[in-house]
């Protein structure tokens, strides 16, 4: 039932003291712009704090159990983050309120920023962007910019064919056309596809590394070496920047602008889809291009500088998600150096583990170590009648999130394999169970596949209709039938 | 995988049936299949100018978006528009009552290009 | 586990090849335990100035009252640390929430589809105009001189690569929209849309059915759009003005102002547009007990189905915040805020007559109405102001640049001054005192 369901006229949940005449005022408001009043909930307190407590019981989320799902990094959400981000002398403070009031809070993200700076090899950074995608298109806008200043017949953007689908979305709306470069065998960039599709109309190449099968692009300094040579620009998208923390830096491999994702690789917690946030970095020479105000630190006081000469300008309304970079800026601090490094060498070696334990299973869909995911095949199982979907939906009755089912899908994978990343916050023991859990299921799958193909039974409510929720769309209360 | 005898193929998979200077077309057995339910046919709209492997109008199932392509050139003059209506007609009877649009032939030669029946299910065999 | 897997660490690493890894170590300091986190946040909050109860800034972001409960149910574990809901069956509790947030959205703005966030008002704002692209293919839209400053940069960003032109609609006298500069650009040339901002940024309330009618009339899209959300407790908006998309800033929705961020971008639109509407939806549907279940519905829009042929690139929102909304919503209920919008108005109501009534103070654009929001000239500098109101714990208002306003007599300054429920008589006493 949803609130309004359970709404009884006259309740209310709302205790304040009002000072004003409430009807003097719906006098004055012209004919033109007064509404009738809206149809909202009337519930108490009690009713609506039952109401969004059981709905959060429904939930799966870290702090219930194992999310092992690839390229999203769901590690633990440390719970200082959340005091701190709640601290009203962060929350209740206005962005348009004067530099010299708020010098704390820019202290703490212009370190964040230096902190990010010395983690990826990078000369500058934005923290506007609010989220993978939108620091995508920041990057991407950035590069656009430059080339419109520098050289505007280069109009297309190189995506491989693994890439997450926000990449050519973004390249799109920054403006580019896309062209896909292909994969080769071994999982990373077809060079001699490269060769031939790196000329003077292209702009540059995006690039995750470790990619999106969780490999670490072999070739990824003479890709830089030919994009460059070639006069185009290297894009990184961080997505996968857990594996690399105190190894690689994307800056030293040759990228000339990159994203990260807070939300992932620095713990910020997912919120059921967002908010997160996205900083983008860049090289020295495209720091005149980043979207304004940048903080920095002048004569003692950090500032919000307006005066970028070539800024692409702002993708949103201020500075950034500042209570996100909050919870960032407090993981790298308490991480500190060693910290970091060991996060990424764990889940380098936990992603590892749990490939080589699952491979007689689900063989992996690359014959080489990987880095912080592995990309498992369920291909075999379909003759017993049963998907990779099916394989997922049984997890769930397990007590397990399934791993990433819906990407990527390019050739030769096609749909049939999963993405495990199990990051460094689980436990040998919470790995064991769940790869127990999926060996039992690739028993069942033989022997009694029935049970995976009605699963989940074990959940709040079994398997969705998605057909029907599209073929019936019903996305609001108004649309519910005989409302 | 069913197919239509006295129709012709396009490698995309989209078939079409010529009845005098008409053909009708659609999408095959195979490509419904490979889409999962239709839940949305874009709309096409009379009196568009097509070429043969240009895309006609696009469809989408729940996990999935595809564009279809003409298999011939010409002007479409009646589209269906109980298929748009109720996309999973598409899924039910992809021949028949899932038939996409009727194109008036601006090159009937084409057709020789297509494949027959035959070809189509040898093309498609899993 | 390295005995399972058979290999050192090094040999796993072996493909980064000899030039790619780190030599020393990143130069970052070590560590630090809990309580020292603490102490160095601590030292750092402290370099903010004092608390303030209200605020007399507005410009897009705003000071509310949110009610214990609101943080308290957005806290929750299993809404925080939950992850994108791919999975309905073990993610119900956030798709029904959002389903919810939905329905308030949809019964705020009066349209019939809202997804679930977008990110703020101004990318909210810059996507609308995107789709209005996407639908009327005309490279150009207009936008009323009374937007946000912010939201008319973010909108330039976003439709610079596209050669989108972007025109501006001059205001009239008393700072609404000009229908004659409305008309002319509207007949000069073909436009996508027209997007107007109600309660506008100088705080005036726009008449968005005479525009919408105007709008129409040319053949663009009308898109409305609006900074404050607690407008919507009172204000009509949406189809019954001739709407075709509504969008906006929700933080005044028991959100923080968190110095800018996160924030929530709503977003709603007619039925008829559902295919070109970007966002995630969700939808309601059974399961296959024949239960009412919820899911994230018309996916193939979405960037990892249409890829480079998505209606956007968004993919994670501000799903949270939504949610938050949607709880604060459910707190203040029906009648709590249509009381709530009456209070805001009646308080910026009180402060402009209050300042006003000092002398130093006059309202410019007089003949409009206004909600929250209003712009006065002064004879008072913004040093003056900030410093005659250093021990009142307000944060003072937005000083505009000189020309943003037409000039009055002797009063060279000019302010948007804010007010809302927390501005309490005892509160804007101290204010009127100080600037007397």
């Amino acid at each position: 039932m949803t609130l309004y369901e359970k709404s009884v006229a006259g309740r209310s949940a709302f205790s304040f003291g009002f000072e004003e005449d409430q009807a003097a005022v719906e006098a004055r408001v012209p004919g033109y712009a007064l509404a009738p009043v809206k149809r909202l909930p009337e519930v108490s307190e009690l009713e609506l704090v039952r109401h969004f407590t059981g709905l959060a019981s429904k939930n799966y989320g870290v702090d219930t159990g194992f999310y092992p799902l690839g390229s999203c990094t769901m590690k633990y959400n440390p719970k200082i983050n959340e005091h701190l981000a709640a601290d009203p002398r962060l929350t209740n403070r206005h962005p348009l309120d004067s530099e010299a009031e708020n010098q704390g809070i820019l202290q703490m993200e212009f370190e964040l920023k230096e902190s990010l700076q010395e983690i990826t090899g990078m000369d500058d950074f934005t923290l506007q962007p609010a989220c993978g995608a939108h620091g995508e298109l920041t990057g991407m806008l950035i590069i656009h910019a430059y080339m419109q200043d520098h050289d505007p017949k280069r109009t297309k953007v190189l995506i491989p064919d693994s890439a997450h689908g926000t990449n050519p979305a973004s390249a799109t709306m920054a403006g580019f056309q896309t062209v896909t470069v292909p994969s080769n065998e071994r999982g990373g960039v077809d060079m001699d596809a490269l060769d031939k599709l790196m000329d003077d109309t292209v702009a540059g190449i995006m690039l995750t590394n470790p990619n999106t099968v969780g490999l670490f692009e072999e070739n990824a300094t003479r890709i830089a070496e030919l994009v460059h040579a070639r006069g185009g620009l290297l894009y990184y998208d961080g997505a996968n920047l857990n594996a690399l923390m105190g190894l690689v830096r994307p800056g030293d491999l040759g990228f000339d602008v990159v994203h990260l994702n807070l939300h992932k690789t620095f713990s910020t917690p997912h919120g059921g889809g967002g908010p997160g946030a996205a900083p983008v970095g860049v090289k020295k020479f495209l720091a005149d291009y980043l979207p304004t105000p940048v903080i920095v630190h002048q004569d003692g006081q950090y500032k919000l500088d307006g005066s970028r000469v070539h800024s692409i300008g702002r993708v949103s309304a201020f500075y950034g998600n500042t209570a996100v970079l909050a919870r960032a800026y407090a993981y790298i601090k308490m991480m500190g150096r060693d910290g970091l490094l060991a996060a990424s060498q764990v889940a380098v070696i936990n992603a590892n583990y749990v490939k080589a334990v699952l491979s007689p299973y689900f063989p992996p869909a690359y014959d080489r170590p990987v880095m912080h995911e592995t990309v498992l095949s369920a291909k075999g199982y379909d003759k017993y009648g049963v998907t990779l979907l099916d394989i997922a939906k049984r997890l769930m009755d397990y007590g397990f999130h399934p791993p990433t089912i819906y990407f990527p899908h390019f050739p030769p994978h096609a749909e049939e394999v999963m993405m495990v990343e199990p990051t460094e916050t689980e436990t040998k023991e919470t790995m064991d169970a769940f790869c127990d859990a999926l060996i039992k299921i690739s028993q069942e799958a033989k022997e009694h596949p029935e049970l995976l193909l009605s699963a989940p039974h074990d959940t709040v409510v079994t398997r969705v209709n998605e057909t029907y929720a599209a073929r019936n769309l019903v996305t609001s209360h108004r649309d519910k039938k005989g409302t | 995988m069913k197919i239509q005898e006295d129709a012709r193929y396009a490698k995309s998979d989209e078939w079409a049936r010529v009845d005098g200077t008409t053909a009708t077309v659609g999408v095959s057995d195979y490509a419904q299949d490979k889409l999962g339910d239709v839940v949305f046919v874009g709309e096409i709209a009379v009196g568009k100018e097509v070429k043969a492997g240009e895309i006609l109008t696009s469809v989408e199932s729940v996990k999935a978006a595809s564009d279809i392509y003409s298999p011939v050139s010409g002007k479409v003059v009646e589209v269906n528009h109980e298929v748009t209506a109720k996309p999973e007609l598409l899924n039910s009877d992809p021949f028949g009552a899932g038939w996409l649009a009727k194109i008036e032939l601006s090159n009937p030669e084409e057709l020789n290009a297509l494949m027959s029946a035959a070809d189509y299910a040898e093309y498609r065999k899993e | 586990m390295l005995q399972k897997i058979g290999l050192g660490f090094d040999d796993i690493v072996a493909c980064f090849g000899s030039n790619a890894r780190i030599e020393g170590g990143l130069r970052l300091s070590d560590g630090l335990t809990e309580d020292q986190m603490l102490d160095k946040w601590d030292a750092l909050m402290s370099r903010n100035s004092s608390p303030k109860k209200a605020s007399l800034l507005g410009a897009g972001a705003y000071m509310h009252f949110i009610p214990a409960v609101v943080p308290h149910l957005a806290s929750l574990p299993g809404f925080v640390t939950a992850y994108t809901p791919y999975q309905p069956e073990i993610s119900q509790g956030t798709l029904q929430s959002l389903f919810e947030y939905q329905s308030f959205i949809v019964e705020l703005t009066d349209m019939e589809l809202s997804n679930c966030s977008m990110y703020d008002g101004a990318s909210s704002t810059a996507e609308a105009l995107l789709m209005a692209h996407r639908l009327k293919g005309v490279d150009r839209v207009l936008v009323s001189s009374a937007v946000n400053p912010s939201y008319l940069e973010t909108i330039r960003t976003y439709l610079r690569p596209h050669g989108i032109a972007v025109d501006i609609v001059d205001r009239d006298a008393d700072g609404r929209v000009s229908m004659e500069s409305l008309e002319s650009g509207l007949a000069s040339a073909p436009s996508s849309a027209v997007l107007v901002q109600s309660p506008n940024y100088f705080g005036i309330i726009e008449n968005l059915e005479a525009i919408g009618a105007v709008v129409h009339a040319h053949g663009a899209l009308f898109v409305e759009s609006f900074t404050e959300a607690i407008a919507l407790g009172l204000l009509r908006y949406g189809m019954g003005t001739g709407a075709d998309i509504v969008v906006g800033e929700g933080q005044s929705l028991g959100i923080p102002m968190s110095f800018g961020g996160p924030h929530l971008g709503i977003f709603a639109t007619r039925k008829e547009y559902s295919r070109q509407f970007p966002g995630r939806i969700v939808g309601e549907s059974i399961d296959t007990e024949g239960r009412t279940a919820f899911v994230m519905t018309l996916r193939a829009r979405e960037q990892d189905i249409r890829r480079e042929k998505a209606t956007s690139n968004i993919c994670s929102n501000h799903a949270l915040n939504a949610m938050t909304a949607a709880m604060y919503i459910g707190s203040v209920g029906e009648s709590g805020l249509r009381a709530l919008a009456c209070e805001n108005a009646a308080k910026l109501d009180k402060l402009v007559r209050g300042l006003e009534a000092t002398g130093h103070f006059v309202r410019v654009f007089k003949q409009a109405q206004v909600f929250n929001e209003a712009v006065v000239a002064s004879s008072m500098s913004p040093e003056d102001v900030r410093a005659r109101l250093a021990d009142v714990p307000v944060f003072p208002p937005l000083a505009l640049a000189q020309g943003t306003v037409p000039d009055v007599q002797g009063m060279p300054y000019a302010y948007l001054v804010c007010a809302t429920e927390l501005l309490k008589d005892s509160i804007l006493e101290r204010v009127l005192g100080a600037l007397s």
